[in-house]
């Protein structure tokens, strides 16, 4: 069933981990390179750069292939659309799978960027077929169902990711498109969420505790992400007060009232606070993150409908209190205390990073030449969009 | 993979010892949980939200705030912080200084400041009146010594920003990119000729081993700018060719940097702008009309898989 090999993956896996024992200085180079010589001959991992680089240059061979595929079969098909889409989207997808399966069994690529974007390519052609196909004939609901499928058989084969992501998006949509058909369904669509959103969570802990879990690694940390974000979704008070507003079609503002108030204001409140506390308690850096995300979102539902000061002072105090903490703990945790730390950790992704940010920075604050007639001069408040008001 | 399974599996397959399996297992055990970037973000988060605060409480309360006394505040949080930076700082070194992070941080907050003061008393006084470029010149002369003395790489990237938009260059690279309307002749081989500059004082500093950590930053600005200055140039002017040489040389000088280097960065950016000048270059041969969709179709398809396998084979060609 599985599209790459395991034991290619397991390899990359052992890599990963041994480099970072190389950072943290747990294994001297020497024994790194030992281990290493067992692993890497054929396994090809270049640098995260040009990776990004073959899969931009995979993806504009992909659309070009599609041009092409165009130029010599369009004129075949000059008056049955149907039949055009049908046979394109199946040549397409076929073409993509078997490049994807080739680069995978006789290059070994592993996630280097070019399986990656064929994969894709692969699926996006599959859904624009279905799409176009059976749009006219089956409900929005089924569509949806039979892509999310789809979406299922590809991650399982394949493990990747974004497509796992979408996965869970698709069936999101499905899920929500059918309680829609019915006033029950509206009422309940919150805490039906909340239940599916728990359930692929724990089903993603199930699947985390099985034999082959290192090869759905990432895959899982995506999914376990976002099934925490959408419980968090399904029990936001902004979240359902609008979206039943929407759902019910009334656009006056303020929306409605919901039924069940305090219940979602527990939830919006809980939640991220929940997830905090998990988060540190179990180390686990992922749920951390959503925590301090959602809990930014339950500020911003507080504010929406309760301003109880005026928003410069929120964002002033705001800012202190926020500066305050991190202050405090970068000071605090110089030392490891109770299993934390402040320790800075590399990555070349993140290089240059704070020099461009700054850079921006810069360039808004510098006085600015106000804009003058004369040419080569333009720069200022406007940038490049702005230039129509003075330029039309 | 968790550490456990990765020694375990290690071990069984006899490349690492029972000692080292165990002292492994026990290190990953205690390992502290580093909240280093976490802590960063809520610093930055909480610094945004306090300027965006302040600075719609001092717009709002102008009149009875009064000028001088904002002046002075800010002055008085400016000198602040530099002194904290100054006294604190490490001896000077041509190699790279170790600060600790909280002088960084108070030297970037008064470096910072600094920018603000001048915008306010500029907006409020005309400090500088109609002479501009001294207001943006001003900020480089004061940051390039403090970027040198106190080895801060975030204060290098300002003063290089500040040097650019003395010139009426917009440096940052989003900027660049998405307002890249150098809007004169003259502009352009400006920017060309400042981000060869910044390239070279680069190249020099690692030669020399002068604060050579600095290289990366000086090229990351300097190699862009002249780039897209020089693709700007090939796109609006009638000297193609000479722009398309000077993409070529930077391009090629890039390739060569990120071997040497395994910056790798330097080399997507080459790839992209090199092969967008080449894309360019050869829309100007005259295609036959009737097959000009096939040709430009199958261009895309085969130089896309060639640029591919350069990338895929790239060690091996650098080689030589």
């Amino acid at each position: 069933m599985k599209g790459y090999p395991s034991a290619f993956v397991e390899q990359l896996a052992i890599i990963r981990k041994v480099r970072t024992w190389q950072e943290d200085k747990k294994l001297s180079a020497t024994q790194v390179g030992e281990l290493l010589a067992h692993y890497s001959n054929d396994l090809y991992q270049p640098n995260v750069f040009i990776k990004i680089g073959l899969f931009l240059f995979t993806g504009l061979a992909c659309s070009f292939f599609t041009s092409l595929m165009f130029l010599i079969f369009a004129p075949a098909f000059t008056n049955s659309f149907e039949q055009e889409t049908l046979f394109l989207s199946t040549v397409l997808s076929i073409s993509f799978a078997i490049a994807l399966e080739y680069v995978i069994r006789v290059k070994h690529f592993v996630s280097v960027g070019i399986d990656n974007a064929l994969l894709y390519a692969c699926l996006i052609t599959i859904f624009y077929g279905v799409n176009m196909l059976l749009g006219a004939y089956l409900s929005s609901t089924t569509i949806l169902l039979g892509m999310a499928l789809i979406a299922l058989l590809a991650t399982i084969r394949y493990g990747d990711s974004l497509v796992g992501g979408a996965t869970l998006f698709l069936f999101t949509c499905t899920l929500i498109s059918f309680l829609d058909r019915y006033e029950l369904g509206k009422t309940l669509m919150p805490f039906i969420t909340m239940g599916f959103a728990a359930a692929v969570y724990w089903l993603v802990l199930y699947c985390q505790k099985r034999e082959d879990a290192f090869y759905y690694e990432t895959c899982y940390d995506f999914l376990e992400v976002m099934s925490l974000l959408l419980f968090y979704s399904g029990g936001n008070y902004l979240i359902v007060r609008e979206g039943n507003a929407l759902l019910h079609d009334i656009y006056s503002k303020p929306s409605p009232q919901i039924a069940n108030a305090p219940l979602f204001y527990f939830f919006t409140l809980s939640i991220p606070l929940a997830y905090l506390f998990f988060g540190l308690k179990k180390q686990n850096r992922l749920i951390l993150g959503v925590g301090g995300l959602t809990l930014a979102f339950s500020i911003f539902t507080y504010r929406y409908y309760f301003a109880i000061m005026p928003i410069e002072w929120a964002l002033t105090l705001g800012g202190v209190a926020l500066i305050a903490i991190a202050l405090f703990f970068i000071r605090y945790l110089k030392i490891e205390r109770g299993g934390f730390i402040d320790k800075e950790q590399h990555g070349s992704l993140t290089q240059g990073l704070t020099e461009i940010a700054l850079s921006h920075l810069v360039q808004d604050v510098l006085p600015k030449q106000p804009t003058k007639g004369e040419e080569g001069f333009r720069g200022g408040d406007f940038g490049g969009s702005g230039a129509g008001e003075d330029y039309q | 993979m968790t550490a456990k399974q990765v020694i375990e599996s290690l071990h069984a397959k006899g490349l690492l010892s029972e000692e080292e399996a165990r002292r492994l297992t026990q290190e990953e055990k205690a390992r502290p949980f580093s909240l280093f970037y976490e802590l960063r973000l809520l610093l930055y988060l909480g610094i945004v939200l306090l300027c965006a605060g302040l600075g719609t409480l001092v717009y709002q309360h102008l009149d009875s705030l009064g000028h001088q006394a904002i002046v002075g505040f800010i002055s008085l949080a400016m000198f602040g912080t530099f002194a904290y930076a100054y006294f604190h700082r490490k001896a000077f070194s041509w190699d790279e200084v170790h600060a600790s992070k909280l002088e960084d941080f108070s030297l970037l907050a008064s470096a910072l400041l600094f920018l603000i003061l001048e915008g306010y008393v500029q907006y409020q006084y005309r400090l500088f009146g109609e002479r501009y470029e001294l207001a943006t010149f001003l900020p480089a002369l004061v940051f390039f010594p403090c970027a040198y003395i106190f080895d801060h790489r975030g204060v290098l990237a300002m003063a290089i920003t500040a040097l650019a938009s003395w010139l009426g260059i917009k440096i940052a690279p989003v900027s660049l990119w998405w307002t890249a309307n150098f809007s004169s002749f003259s502009l352009i081989n400006t920017a060309i000729l400042l981000g060869i500059a910044l390239a070279t004082v680069g190249i020099l500093s690692e030669i020399y081993q002068r604060k050579k950590h600095f290289t990366f930053t000086y090229l990351l600005f300097g190699l862009n700018l002249a780039t897209v200055a020089a693709l700007v140039g090939l796109f609006q002017y009638s000297y193609h060719v000479t722009y398309a040489v000077v993409v070529a040389i930077l391009a090629l000088f890039a390739v060569g940097y990120a071997r040497r280097t395994q910056a790798y960065q330097f080399l997507l950016m080459a790839v992209i702008y090199g092969y967008i000048a080449f894309t360019y270059c050869l829309s100007f041969i005259p295609l036959p009309t009737d097959l000009d969709a096939w040709l430009i179709v199958l261009y895309f398809i085969f130089s896309g898989i060639a640029v591919i396998a350069f990338l895929l084979n790239i060690k091996r060609i650098l080689k030589n």
